[in-house]
């Protein structure tokens, strides 16, 4: 019976069967791939740098990880981050961090390709280079360990973490990678050394080599100059564009884990890009311009996936998928194919309307779900001012509709710290929930409420100016105005008539301080993030990882003022960190969005008319669509 | 679409049980995933299971006694509810080739209308226990080196009057009686390891480990952490003479 117990994996039974959710780190996965590693050139590691449930739901590593093993000269395999039980034991034991396909060390592979999705992942990131066995440092780095590559929203700033990165890949994944590998075989076969290879990658449009650049700085400590080291190298990086969204790679077969994950479904993603243009959102400027994918083609896939993968549920996936244009005739197909397959629905959030109910009905159960709106701002004045096209009527009408149709549980987003927010503006928070609990008691007459109750859940982040966003020049509230601006909220709410049906609930707003000086951070900062991860902060999307305190004596220690990264007032003229990348989206467009938001003005959006952002010059998608 | 049936109306189902093995790499799967990968499974094979009604439908299956973590096997089984008539070798390959090396069918039975469900008609487990390379217990040491031996302590250990096996539920610890549990317990001297039959009834259900502590323990020893490597030969019922069965050799095949 011995035979049975001899399996190749990287950790011994002893470790597996002391560990918690051992299926995290043994592989084996439906649709996984596994090659013969003597016949491929190239062997890649995708990495998520979170716990594994959180890093197998991600829709763009299938897209690659699919797109990678279709090339024949390449193994793609993943990493997740190991969760610190067996942390702890890989540092004790030196057991160097191991794909999951393999079960090799990943210091052995040609190439780490790291995901970055948030900026509290960061520490993570240093994380998963230690458990590799691989420094820290990109300057450190040996002729033998692979290149670690970036990508994802976060490197669109990748200066906080520059240090830790060989390069990074600025955009749409699916267009450059085959340029990369073949300049990478070709750079192998000429033995050429890594600053070689790094030095011609750096020339690949949307590649970004850290190390081929130098910054300097003024004296008030803002930046002076950005320039690249050599005459080769581009000035400016522009992202990596998809062209076709319907003719391009996706993972038919996506990998189906064994354990319960945080998206345990069938993603189909409809679009990229969104047409809205909301003055805080990043996502809405780094995906410009939107292009839809056709609904023959996802009508396809849908099938081909539920075929593949077996899971019970899908759910579509966009920025805003309410204003995918065949949206009525996906919905009428997939509900059709899925009641056939018994396989669920799961919709995004929709505008709430007569469309999206009926839909919504149809698949949930009324009684159990909630409506959920994301007015962002309390009043008319302030949702103008970040330019966000929803009104007090559409909700209104929105709830009224719902609410005669079953509903009686309603979730409301909003944002504290915007620029320009007033005491009314908060107030108008309250006041907005009021006003559709009061709707509630209108349109549904006693003998049809539901334990006579509506239940509203409002819940408030606090804002954090992102980079390439209108509001990148924009002070972030001090932790102190914050948390005051949350108890006004909060104490506005309770002087409501309906405050009974008003549930509230807040952010941390330590997190959000920190996220500022991330988000808006340069090369500086990395001393800082490499100094709190030593003191041995990791997983701190985890509140339970997370210690602010840590982070201070970091900062304090390595000389830097987080109040410069988040609360400064920026001149309309300075040159910030990321000013070298370009997301298509023109820099003087943001300036004079930035300039509207203090004057209250809307910007129209993409469909409605072209405000000369800059994202034409992809030559696709909305732009030109019926023009 | 079910048939229904013209004298009550009453849809028709057709049950098939399953029986599959677990090795290797997935013997590090619990229970609870080996269920959800089985439902994914199923519709990747795209065979007519039943489902239960509402906004979140579920097939209609079950599962005879989990296995343990870190167990493999070759005896485990699953109820299946079809709405159409399917041949056993057909749902078989399609279970198969769905599926994953490790967890494989091996075999599938049509079920007669009236069979108890598969975890309500589990009876007894069937193991085989070995010790992994250098963790036998010190009291063992001398004694496994010599079959004789190993059947004698097994002798000795079986003629006490009672077999007292503490379970700790919800209530607190108690103490149960499994002497007549222990349908058998011998030393296989060609695979060199243990060989034992218990009760695996929902409720009485005794794991292959706690037989292994009370034999060490009576032997004035203790088990080492992590120090057996067993294996779930197969898992039986009872028939209509209250013989345990295999749970295979319920239902024929279609
Ligand atoms: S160029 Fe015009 S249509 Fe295109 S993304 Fe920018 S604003 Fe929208």
């Amino acid at each position: 019976m011995k035979e049975f117990w001899n399996t190749k994996l990287a950790l011994s039974d002893d470790i597996l069967m002391k560990i918690e959710k051992p299926e995290r780190y043994i592989g084996h996965e439906v649709n996984s791939v596994v090659k013969d590693a003597d016949k491929v050139r190239v062997r890649f590691c995708m990495c998520f740098p979170d716990v594994y449930e959180i890093g197998m739901s991600h829709l763009g590593i299938q897209i690659l990880y699919d797109m990678f093993n279709k090339f024949e000269d390449c193994w793609c395999e993943r990493v997740y981050a190991p969760w610190v039980d067996l942390d702890k034991i890989m540092r004790e034991q030196n057991i160097p961090l191991f794909a999951l396909e393999s079960q090799e060390p990943v210091k052995n592979m040609d190439f780490l390709g790291i995901t970055i999705q948030y900026e509290m992942c960061y520490t993570n990131i240093l994380q998963v280079l230690d458990l590799a066995q691989i420094p820290l440092l990109s300057k450190d780095r040996g002729e033998d360990c692979p290149i670690v590559i970036g990508g994802g929203p976060c490197t669109y700033n990748p200066e906080p973490i520059a240090d830790f990165f060989d390069m990074f890949y600025i955009g749409e994944g699916e267009t450059r990678y085959r340029e990369l590998l073949d300049l990478y075989e070709k750079c192998k076969d000429e033995g050429l050394s890594r600053a070689e290879f790094l030095h011609k990658a750096g020339t690949i449009p949307g590649m970004y080599v850290p190390s081929l650049y130098d910054v300097t700085y003024n004296e008030d400590g803002t930046i002076k100059a950005f320039t690249p080291k050599y005459d080769d190298v581009p000035k400016e990086i522009m992202k990596e564009v998809v062209k076709d969204l319907s003719d391009t790679y996706y993972p038919m077969k996506p990998v189906v884990p064994y354990i319960k994950c945080t998206q345990d479904r069938i993603v189909l993603e409809i679009m990229r890009g969104c047409i809205r243009g909301c003055r805080f959102c990043q996502a809405g400027e780094l995906y410009r311009p939107v292009r839809e994918r056709d609904v023959e083609v996802l009508k396809r896939y849908a099938v081909e996936m539920m075929k593949n993968t077996g899971h019970e549920e899908i759910s579509l996936s966009s920025l805003s998928s309410s204003d995918y244009s065949k949206l009525p005739e996906l919905l009428d197909f997939l509900l059709e194919e899925c009641s056939k397959r018994h396989v669920n629905i799961t919709l995004p959030s929709l505008r709430i309307d007569a469309f999206s109910l009926d839909v919504m009905s149809k698949v949930q159960d009324v009684k159990k779900t909630s409506l959920t709106f994301a007015p962002e701002a309390g009043t008319q004045r302030l949702r103008n001012v970040i330019n966000k096209g929803l009104t007090q009527e559409d909700i209104i009408n929105g709830s009224t509709e719902a609410f005669l149709g079953g509903w009686n549980k309603v979730k409301l987003y909003f944002m504290l710290g915007h620029p320009f927010e007033t005491e009314e503006d908060i107030r108008g928070i309250a006041e907005l929930s009021n006003e559709i609990a009061a709707t509630f008691f209108d349109v549904v007459p006693k003998e049809k409420r539901v334990n006579g109750k509506i239940q509203i859940t409002v819940s408030t982040s606090f804002f954090v100016p992102k980079p390439f966003t209108a509001f990148q020049w924009a002070p972030q509230c001090t932790k102190e105005d914050f948390i005051s601006k949350a108890y006004f909220c909060r104490t506005a709410i309770t002087e409501q008539l309906n405050q009974k049906s008003i549930k509230y609930n807040w952010h941390d707003a330590d997190l959000s301080v920190l996220e500022g000086v991330l988000a808006r951070g340069d090369r500086r900062v990395a001393a800082a993030i490499l100094s709190v991860y030593k003191k041995g902060s990791f997983f701190e999307s985890w509140t339970e990882y997370y210690d602010h305190n840590r982070w201070l004596e970091s900062f304090e220690e390595c000389g830097i003022d987080p109040w410069f990264y988040t609360s400064r007032t920026r001149n309309d003229d300075e040159i910030f960190p990321w000013d070298f990348l370009s997301c298509g989206v023109n820099k003087a467009f943001l300036l004079r969005e930035w300039h509207r938001a203090q004057k209250g003005e809307v910007t129209p959006n993409c469909s409605q008319q072209c405000s000369g952002c800059g994202g034409a010059q992809f030559g696709v998608g909305i732009c030109f669509a019926g023009k | 679409m079910s048939e229904t049936n013209n004298n009550n109306n009453k849809p028709v189902y057709y049950d098939y049980r399953v029986r599959f093995s677990k090795h290797g790499a997935l013997r590090y799967i619990g229970h609870l995933d080996v269920m959800r990968f089985f439902q994914k499974v199923l519709r990747r094979a795209e065979v007519d299971v039943a489902y239960t009604n509402g906004y979140s439908p579920h097939q209609i299956t079950t599962f005879a006694q989990p296995l343990s973590v870190g167990v493999e096997s070759d005896g485990e089984y699953m109820d299946i509810r079809m709405n159409s008539e399917i041949g056993c070798e057909e749902l078989k390959n399609r279970i198969n080739n769905a599926s994953v090396p490790e967890i494989q069918a091996l075999s599938v039975k049509r079920l007669p209308e009236k069979s108890g469900n598969a975890m309500a008609s589990v009876a007894a487990a069937e193991y085989k226990i070995a010790f992994k390379e250098g963790r036998e217990p010190e009291c063992l040491k001398d004694v496994l080196v010599d079959s004789s031996k190993v059947e004698d302590a097994i002798k000795t250990f079986l003629s006490q009057d009672s077999i007292i096996l503490v379970k700790v539920g919800k209530a607190g610890p108690r103490e149960v009686d499994i002497k007549e549990r222990i349908f058998e317990f011998s030393w296989d001297e060609e695979d060199a390891c243990f060989h034992a039959i218990l009760d695996a009834s929902s409720g009485y259900n005794i794991k292959a480990s706690a037989l292994m502590e009370l034999f060490t323990g009576f032997l004035k020893g203790e088990l080492k952490e992590n120090s057996l490597m067993i294996y779930r030969k197969d898992t039986y019922t009872r028939d209509e003479n209250d013989n345990l069965i295999s749970m295979d050799e319920v239902g024929t095949i279609v």
